[in-house]
């Protein structure tokens, strides 16, 4: 080793953890009005995680525990739950590894955009999120339903408007639906990623003696999988729990756990307890989705 | 002698929509040469290197590697080992993985490839980080991967493309030596791209000079300095007096600042000339003969630690010299053996406008 380049290990990369930060600009002075000040701005967020979820989640936990475990019981006994459970994973499966793909692609895309026309894409593309479940719910059926404009263009060329529409109304139709407010997500979350990436580095790998593809699962997608993970796991929790799209569209006819919960706390349920407890389930599985997802986020930090 | 391992023969190429391009470079690198490619910014020095690794095509002309024609050839099957600006590294990587990485993609094993990669590291003195990522090395030390990573799979020539530009003044000094006690080691016809022609005359076997996609002329070093063969090259590369001129008999030229002895010459009279001097072929005070001799005053007097470059005006224009001398300076004088003469001369006084490091 050179003397050039043990100086620099000893001035470069070692001397990282030796670098005095400069002291950050204080805000306030410290005292006790800083301290009174600081929890007067966190009130109004103590106030809404009080009011909206913590009382909300004791007395859901109260009601779940009425007859001790029983009503866990009686939720992992009853065969709907298991098929409810299944159905769910399949459509949060199908729908978020859909929108990963078709959010990767267009979030890719619009990378390579300039900046001016990727906003105005990047508008149009977030719109969706701000409608409500039962407003995509009613675009899709007087888009894709059975006297649809699309179906109906598409009976023209001679396709059963029947069938089509029953599609729509299949749990592929709800995966199709949930993917139309799942994808802007992806591609919010990806987006910022791959502008930062810099191409440079395919070209590099390329004059290394990569090919394209080999560029590609080397050097990109180990670069942006942490976040790619976080937002499979974000659309995935969004998903599972979502039930507005998925009761305009199918009812109570299909099983998913959001749905099988809705038809226990309707006007026709009768077991408070029961439901309690399966919204507690369905709201452990969706904060696990999303710790997975926060593990990743973490790993892609580090 | 040996065929060259990189030949350009009237390479043309233009960017789509633009004049911008390179135009008919002929350019050879033999086994071993450094050559160094110089110029101002947009004048088609990194162009050049991107059609030799085959980023671009050109237009007309052809580029052999190693023999081969390379033409359609992509970056990839070239085998050349490239060190981009800014590296270029793979973040998620660590050294050894990074350095480890052409030859993953060659399909060499794995326990062969960081045997390799970590020989290739230690060569180019890297022998102690070999586990940290980019982000936590020194630009100094991102560097030696980089030169690593292009050089672990023993391509045919190594192509740099303005690889020191990143660094400070100080370690960019110190790394001009190391690549080119790396480039001798592994005996590598290599390409150098800078915009800094100290960089450039210190590390090059021969340094070519570019302007408008052109290459006005390549040369050894101390060739180039001094004996250029363009105004422009004489004004780009190092510090230059020129003076638009015209000889008036076979010794004499007639300039702004008056008449100057020079050697004996065969230009025809009334010939249109650039004469050249260097600063520091200028010396103090007045000639033995009194020939050459200009008095005038001090107009800029720079302090450069090891010398002192000043500007005197004299009638017609100035006079830039450097010295070692601290006293006071009244008069100069140009030896005549050191007034160059070169093609054209009806343009205006010009100074060094080259990006002296």
């Amino acid at each position: 080793m050179t003397a050039t380049a043990q100086r620099e290990d000893h001035n470069g990369g070692g001397s990282r953890a030796r670098v005095q930060r400069p002291d950050r600009p204080r805000l306030l002075p410290s005292s006790g009005i800083k301290r009174r000040f600081l929890l007067a701005l966190a009130g109004p967020g103590i106030l809404v995680f009080a009011f909206f979820f913590f009382i909300p989640i004791t007395f859901v936990v109260r009601d779940a525990l009425t007859d001790g475990l029983d009503a866990f019981r009686r939720v992992f006994q009853n065969p709907i739950f298991w098929s409810s459970l299944y159905g769910s994973a399949m459509l949060t499966l199908f729908s978020s590894v859909f929108s990963l793909l078709v959010g990767f692609a267009v979030a890719l895309h619009l990378s390579r955009l300039g900046p001016r026309l990727r906003s105005a894409l990047l508008f149009m593309i977030a719109l969706p999120l701000t409608f409500s479940g039962l407003i995509i719910a009613f675009g899709f059926i007087l888009t894709y339903g059975r006297a649809g404009f699309i179906t109906q263009l598409l009976a023209f060329a001679g396709l059963d408007p029947v069938m089509f529409s029953r599609l729509l109304y299949s749990p592929i139709g709800l995966g199709f639906a949930a993917s139309y407010y799942l994808i802007p997500r992806v591609v919010m979350l990806l987006l910022p990623v791959l502008l930062n990436f810099e191409g440079l580095q395919l070209t590099a790998a390329e004059s290394l003696g990569a090919t394209r593809r080999q560029a590609l699962l080397d050097i990109l997608i180990p670069q942006i999988l942490p976040t790619a993970v976080t937002a499979l796991c974000l659309v995935a929790a969004v998903v599972f729990g979502a039930y507005g799209t998925a009761l305009a569209l199918v009812g109570t006819r299909l099983n998913i756990l959001p749905l099988q919960l809705y038809s226990m706390i309707s006007e026709t349920g009768t077991d408070f307890p029961a439901a309690a407890a399966l919204a507690l389930v369905l709201t452990a599985i969706c904060s696990s989705i999303i710790a997975v997802g926060e593990i990743f986020a973490a790993r892609g930090e580090t | 002698m040996s065929a060259p391992v990189i030949d350009l023969r009237a390479v043309t190429f233009t960017y789509p929509g633009s004049n911008a391009g390179v135009f008919d470079i002929d350019l050879s690198i033999n086994s071993s040469e450094l050559v160094a490619i110089i110029g101002p910014s947009g004048c088609g020095k990194s162009t050049l290197l991107r059609l030799i690794a085959g980023f671009l095509s050109p237009s007309r002309g052809a580029i052999q590697i190693g023999g081969e024609d390379v033409l359609g050839i992509p970056p990839r099957k070239r085998n050349l080992g490239i060190v981009f600006q800014n590296y270029a590294l793979f973040p998620h990587m660590t050294a050894l993985e990074n350095a480890a990485y052409p030859l993953k993609v060659r399909g060499v094993s794995s326990s062969m490839r960081r045997e390799r990669a970590r020989e290739t590291l230690e060569l180019v003195g890297l022998g102690t980080v070999l586990d940290r990522v980019p982000a936590g090395l020194s630009g100094g030390q991102q560097q030696r991967v980089a030169l690593a990573r292009a050089l672990v799979f023993r391509p045919r020539a190594l192509l740099l493309d303005e690889p020191l530009s990143a660094l400070d003044a100080a370690l960019r000094v110190e790394m001009r030596d190391e690549i080119r006690r790396i480039q001798r080691e592994f005996n590598i016809a290599t390409l150098h791209i800078t915009h800094d022609q100290q960089e450039a005359l210190s590390m090059a076997d021969r340094v070519a000079v570019m302007r408008q996609g052109q290459i006005d002329q390549i040369a050894p070093p101390r060739e180039l300095y001094e004996h250029p063969k363009t105004r422009e090259v004489a004004a780009f590369v190092g510090e230059a007096n020129l003076w638009p001129a015209t000889v008036i008999s076979s010794t004499e030229i007639e300039t702004p600042i008056g008449k100057i002895v020079t050697d004996r010459q065969t230009l025809a009279i009334g010939a249109r000339v650039t004469a050249m001097v260097r600063p520091e072929k200028i010396e103090l005070g007045a000639s033995s003969d009194g020939s050459n001799t200009f008095e005038g005053e001090l107009r800029r007097d720079r302090f450069l630690g090891s010398t002192r470059r000043f500007d005197m005006a004299i009638a017609g224009g100035e006079i830039m010299g450097e010295t070692d001398a601290s006293d006071a300076i009244a008069s100069v004088h140009i030896p005549r053996q050191c007034v160059h003469l070169l093609p054209g001369g009806n343009e205006e006084h010009v100074e060094n406008k080259g990006d002296m490091k």
